[in-house]
């Protein structure tokens, strides 16, 4: 690692001072899981390290009207192992324990992990489809912003050079609905997801009243198609439906190449594991799939 | 950047001096001449570099020390001595868990988080804990052997 | 599980009990009468290190500081083919810590010979006028830290005139094409390499550095009597050994004319000789120390940082650590690259009649040990079979990539994935079973193999035969697919494999009884986690009768410990195996007398055990072996000392035909069976159980005889499904473990298998035989086998991505549809 500062505010606000003091030299580190690798491999190269590990009461975990409200430090080991994830978000309890390794969820926190705008992260294309929202601070503004906005492109997010993530807002999922995070590796269960599919589905008798899908890591950020979930809402779901939502899929899906497989190969396992993971949520809800 | 640090290693408090880019695993190895945490990989990928810091496994390859000031680290030193080994370091040598052993500390401090949590676990919460830890001479076999024996003994 | 059921027994205890039933033939116990002698040959030991294991205590050369001791670093070609034209690194001379930086023109203008090679002297520790692949050293530096290094690195100015590069061994081969190295300096070290290549050092005209050729039977001959002549081309890509622990070495110069190392190597004695060579220093001043390793697999072989190691330390006058980064490890060495296109010929009952072989090894931008991987590979490359007509053409061929060398195995994995894809090829398209028309051919006891050279105690049918049954395959198909799940086919296949351990090699060792009765073994065998140090110890323990405990291995010392040829090709357990038996038997001439006298019984009376002896008669009265110390010196003192050496030797193989009435002293084999599940939409294989055997001649440690057959087979599941390096234009685009994929716990097969084939060899200690390796020869054509078997599809080049795999199976549906 070349030599930076590394500044250890003890507030939101100094924080938030430092962040603007230090302009574009400055990058905020949280639990470090992802940016200390970067540092070591001097694909970047800070001269200063705003830490906000240090602020209190930034790591919560608390149910909020059938919701979750979080607060941006808290780990992803803390969450995993949370019993109001556990009761309120049960797919991203399961979607949690996918990522990485047991020692990075340690020390990764929400925050980071949704800040670092890395498309091939398990969590956001669950956070995606649950409709949550991230709390910003900033110099000039104080807000919710929704995932879907935070994230903007590979490794790019909606944030200002003095602005921060500071928690995770996810809204209740309401009654009736079922849901499923299914990871694809094409090299070994360790690895990055070559795509990960979440889905939700609310039946309503024999139809479904509402679907979500969200396919992560197959584009440079969280692809949700909407125009084919509404193929499914208010439907019977079938298999040509499915197979017909899944298609779409992956012909909006534009992953890169590299060692997990081409791009179109990434397209026939984004149809593949759309296609099952909807399988899976409606065999959580009971649903059958006509042929 | 220097940062004065306090912090617990294996029982023993320490005051020291580390630059801001220093990690975890570098001052462990340089500074307190501790062995057992070895990097093999350098991007918390393979569980060589494994110690805990306020009891939870972390990879100190890629965890800034001065980050630790005021916590609690334990090495695979701290574990057991060779007079007094720990449970899960004797399931270890009891169900040949190890080949070269580079990885084995790292295998013995998750083990020890592992039984802590989840008394008895199944060989697939086995694996799925241990999952980001590697063996090269692909032992893994004898060590999820290991790991069931500790769940014995702890 | 491979694991024990039950736990392994702490030293001392746990040892089986052997009856003696006294009769001349009864070796050296030689005993009358009957008797109950512990026996430690054939039983569970656990590691004598593993408390030092299991603590972190463990010794490796990165633990290692001297007192003023700097660390080096390299700098490395950002070109993979090129000229240098100027280096100048005057502004990290400059830079505050740095004590040395050094380039290429400097290594001339030290009173060394930069040139070294085990097979020819190719390489310098530093590029010396050309840079040969992305990542070839150009310059080093020896810093106060590593930090310092890294930025002094960074202060070198480089400029390279590019040269046209070439990556692939048929375009290497091709007329015109860039000439990567000038000429060809036999090295000049190895026996085998020595005949091989001859002395002469001669101006390269392509670039094949090395042809291996044999010749039986007349092939053309017998591919035109064959009822069918199959042809096919298979590959595989270079990969990495991704051995846990960094190439590390340490070196320090005391009174200017004795070097010290301490080195990560596999190959201490030889590290010795190169570097008594480099510097113009008597082997005698130079010292050459290993403490353990974390995992070898042929990467730590030869000469790898010792050389600039040691330079650095010359230069700055103070000890100096070189040790890698995981990204460096994919830039210093990598296992072999194939491509391989076989020609077989079959008669309609089952028999293969001719076999052609033209394979292709790719050594990258340095020769290192590829002739050798070329050379001992190519007796076997037809295959473990009788075939009366063969005929081998393998060249070792540089191209601009990271050098080739030595991987668990050298070379027969490649070849096996070959031979052993094909075998299943022609067993389908003749509508014979894959395991019958195996067994039809398999060499067996007396049979004559392709080199000219008489099979004799080698298992393979009995490990084909072993694994077939172990995962059912004469029994009936799994349901497949499964009702519930229509994408998932099953499948199972079957591969085996021989290999000619080295030959002709030296181990050396001496035992040693200190006053207490206890028990030193010098020998220059590493202990790089396959278990020597406890193997070695059982055999002394068994030879002479004294407790494991009382036992201890002094490591690697090239003062101290005597010549060994190098840790590798399942060499230890019968080379150095016999040589420390044949020491501690030396030992016991010396004691036994003794003994004799005390106990008043003829030395063919004495039994010994559990650190006691005793005559047969008389199994009350018995001695410890510092007793009998005490007795010879007459007080607490002295070391007896008994020493060996185990040679083997060969008959050369002729240049045009590669015939030999004796290429190797013992042949090591295995088979794997895999039974595997397919996602036909994916592409993805999971491995829903593995068996392999080997035939170990006999299992001294039968608990680390299966761990190194599991550790072999799950190793050689890598290669297999995921690890592949990935060239762009000559730079590795995946060094480092985020996109260069290992086998974890989570890419365990289903069920695994390690099997134990016993067919002792009469040279073996106790009739073992090599086996470290054997378990990984056959693992991936036994999966890509039973992926065929199950969907019908065939990937001919490693690794079976998922991807590949996918596209096969499309490819023989439509080819279904046709």
């Amino acid at each position: 690692m070349r030599p930076f500062d590394l500044l250890q505010p003890q507030t939101v606000d100094e924080a938030v001072a430092l962040l603007g003091e230090q302009g574009d030299d400055a990058r905020v580190i949280a639990g470090g899981a992802m940016l200390t690798i970067l540092l070591r491999q001097r694909i970047i190269a800070p001269s200063v390290l705003v830490s906000i590990a240090d602020i209190a009461g930034l790591d919560s975990i608390e149910a909020n009207d059938g919701g979750l409200r979080i607060g941006a430090n808290a780990t992803l080991r803390s969450l995993e192992r949370s019993s109001e994830v556990a009761e309120c978000c049960p797919v991203l309890r399961e979607a949690l324990g996918l990522v990485a390794n047991v020692r990075v969820r340690n020390v990764a926190t929400i925050g980071g992990h949704l800040a670092h705008a890395d498309p091939h992260l398990d969590l956001p294309p669950v956070l995606l489809a649950l409709d949550a929202s991230v709390r910003v601070r900033g110099s000039a503004r104080e807000g919710s912003i929704p995932l879907g906005e935070l994230i903007t492109g590979y490794y790019e997010t909606a944030l200002g050079p003095d602005e921060l993530v500071v928690g995770l807002d996810i809204p209740p999922l309401g009654a009736g609905w079922h849901g499923t995070y299914l990871k694809y590796c094409s090299l070994t269960p360790t690895d990055w997801p070559t795509v990960g599919v979440a889905a939700f589905l609310l039946p309503a008798g024999d139809r479904l009243a509402d679907v979500r899908i969200v396919a992560g890591s197959v584009a440079d950020r969280p692809l949700r198609v909407p125009e084919a979930e509404a193929l499914l809402r208010g439907a019977r779901p079938t298999a040509s439906a499915v197979a017909e939502v899944a298609r779409r899929y992956a012909q909006a899906a534009d992953p890169l190449e590299d060692v997990r497989g081409s791009v179109e190969y990434k397209r026939t396992v984004t149809e593949v594991y759309v296609r099952r993971a909807f399988a899976e949520a409606a065999r959580r809800a009971g649903m059958s799939i006509a042929g | 950047m220097k940062h004065e640090i306090a912090l617990t290693v294996n029982g023993r408090e320490h005051r020291l001096t580390v630059e801001s880019q220093r990690t975890l695993l570098e001052f462990i190895r340089d500074d307190l001449k501790l062995f057992g945490a070895r990097e093999s990989c350098g991007m918390s990928l393979c569980g060589a570099c494994t110690v805990l810091v306020d009891g939870v496994p972390v990879s100190s390859c890629s965890y800034l020390a001065a980050r630790a000031n005021g916590k609690t680290i334990t090495t695979v030193e701290g574990l057991g001595t060779p007079d007094n080994l720990h449970p899960v370091q004797r399931a270890f040598i009891e169900r040949g868990g190890f080949q070269c052993s580079y990885c084995t500390p790292g295998m013995i401090l998750m083990t020890t988080c592992l039984l802590q949590e989840n008394p008895h676990p199944s060989i697939e919460e086995i694996k799925d804990y241990l999952s980001g830890n590697l063996c090269r001479c692909s032992t893994y076999e004898d060590i999820i052997q290991s790991v069931l024996a500790a769940a014995e003994l702890v | 599980m491979s694991g024990a059921t039950s736990p392994l027994p702490v030293s001392g205890e746990g040892v089986g009990e052997r009856a003696i039933l006294g009769s001349a033939g009864e070796g050296h116990l030689g005993a009358t009468g009957v008797s109950a002698v512990p026996t430690i040959i054939g039983t569970d030991q656990p590691r004598l290190e593993s408390v030092a294991k299991v603590t972190g205590q463990l010794e490796f050369v990165d633990n290692l500081e001297l007192p003023g001791m700097l660390h080096g670093m390299l700098l490395r070609s950002l070109v993979a083919h090129g000229r240098i034209r100027r280096v100048d690194a005057s502004r990290a001379r400059r830079l505050p810590g740095v004590y040395a930086v050094l380039t290429g023109a400097d290594l001339l203008a030290m009173p060394i010979d930069p040139y070294t090679g085990p097979a020819f002297k190719d390489q310098t520790p530093l590029a010396i006028d050309k840079v040969r692949y992305v990542g070839d050293p150009i310059a080093a530096v020896a810093a106060v830290d590593r930090e310092t290094a890294e930025e002094a690195l960074e202060l070198i100015d480089v400029e390279i005139e590019e040269l046209p590069a070439v990556f692939d061994v048929v375009a290497a081969l091709e007329p015109g094409a860039p000439l990567i190295s000038e000429r060809l300096v036999p090295a000049g070290t190895f026996a085998d390499l020595i005949e091989l290549i001859g002395g002469e050092d001669v101006a390269a005209t392509s670039n094949a550095c090395f042809q291996y050729k044999l010749r039986r039977g007349d092939v053309e001959q017998g591919l035109r009597r064959a009822d069918r002549v199959f042809t096919h081309t298979f590959s595989n890509p270079p990969s990495q050994h991704a051995d846990l622990e960094y190439h590390c070495s340490v070196a320090q110069w005391t009174g200017g004319d004795k070097l010290h190392v301490w080195s990560a190597t596999q190959s201490p004695s030889y590290v010795r000789i190169m570097l008594s060579n480099m510097f113009h220093l008597p082997e005698s001043h130079v010292r050459v120390e290993v403490p353990y390793l974390g995992g070898g697999f042929g990467s730590k072989l030869y000469m790898k940082l010792e050389p600039i190691a040691s330079i650095l330390a010359r230069a700055a006058g103070r000890p100096v650590k070189v040790r890698l980064s995981r990204r460096e490890e994919f830039l210093t060495i990598t296992k072999h690259g194939l491509t391989a296109e076989l020609r077989t010929g079959v008669t309609n009952d089952g028999r293969i009649l001719a076999r052609d072989c033209r394979i292709m090894w790719d050594t990258g931008a340095y020769a290192d040990i590829g002739p050798r991987v070329t050379h001992k590979s190519g007796y076997t490359s037809a295959g473990p079979y009788d075939i009366p007509n063969v005929r081998i053409d393998s060249f070792s061929v540089y191209t601009n990539k990271p050098p080739a060398g030595a991987f668990r195995g050298f070379g027969i994995m490649q070849v096996c994935w070959a031979y052993e894809s094909q075998m299943d090829i022609i067993a389908k398209e003749m509508g014979w079973d894959p395991v019958e028309f195996r067994l039809r051919n398999v060499l067996r006891e007396g049979d004559v193999q392709a080199t000219g050279t008489t099979v004799s105690s080698m298992g393979l049918a009995d490990c084909i035969e072993t694994v077939a049954d172990a995962i059912g395959m004469r029994g009936p198909r799994p349901e497949s697919p499964p009702s519930d799940a229509p994408h998932l086919v099953r499948g199972r296949g079957i591969g085996c494999s021989m290999k000619a351990v080295i030959t002709p090699s030296a181990a050396e060792a001496t035992v040693q009884m200190h006053a207490d009765g206890s028990i030193s073994i010098l020998t220059s065998a590493v202990e790089m986690g396959q278990g020597s140090d406890t193997l070695l110890s059982q055999i002394v323990a068994e030879e002479l009768g004294v407790r494991m405990d009382q036992i201890s291995v002094v490591h690697p010392d090239t003062d101290v410990t005597p010549y060994d040829l190098i840790s590798a090709g399942s060499r230890t357990t019968f080379h150095m195996g016999k040589a420390v038996e044949i020491a501690a038997g030396e030992l016991r001439e010396q004691i036994w007398p003794i003994a004799a006298e005390l106990l008043d019984a003829a030395p063919a009376e004495l039994v010994a055990g559990d650190g006691r002896i005793w005559a047969v008669s008389v199994p009350d009265h018995a001695l410890t072996f510092g007793r009998l110390m005490t007795t010879r010196f007459g007080m607490r003192a002295g070391t007896l000392i008994g020493n060996g050496i185990f040679e083997t030797h060969h008959a050369p193989t002729d240049h045009e035909t590669g015939q030999s009435e004796n290429v190797t002293a013992h042949w090591l084999c295995g088979a794997t069976a895999a039974e595997v599940e397919v996602d036909v939409e994916t592409g993805k294989v999971r491995i829903v159980d593995l068996a392999t055997a080997v035939d170990v001649g006999k299992a001294i440690n039968p608990f680390a005889c299966r761990q190194q057959i599991a550790g072999a087979s799950i190793q050689g599941t890598g290669p297999t499904l995921m690890e592949e390096i990935i060239l762009s234009d000559g730079q590795v685009a995946n060094p480092s473990f985020v996109d260069y994929k290992i086998p974890s716990f989570e890419d365990l097969p289903g069920r695994m298998q390690p099997l134990i084939v016993e067919h002792p060899h009469p040279d073996g200690p106790s009739g073992a035989k090599g086996m470290g390796e054997a378990g990984i020869f056959a693992i991936a054509p036994a999966i890509a086998n039973a992926v065929a078997d199950a969907v019908g599809a065939r990937v001919p080049n490693l690794p079976l991505t998922p991807e590949k795999v996918l596209r096969a199976i499309r490819a023989a549906q439509q080819d279904g549809q046709r």
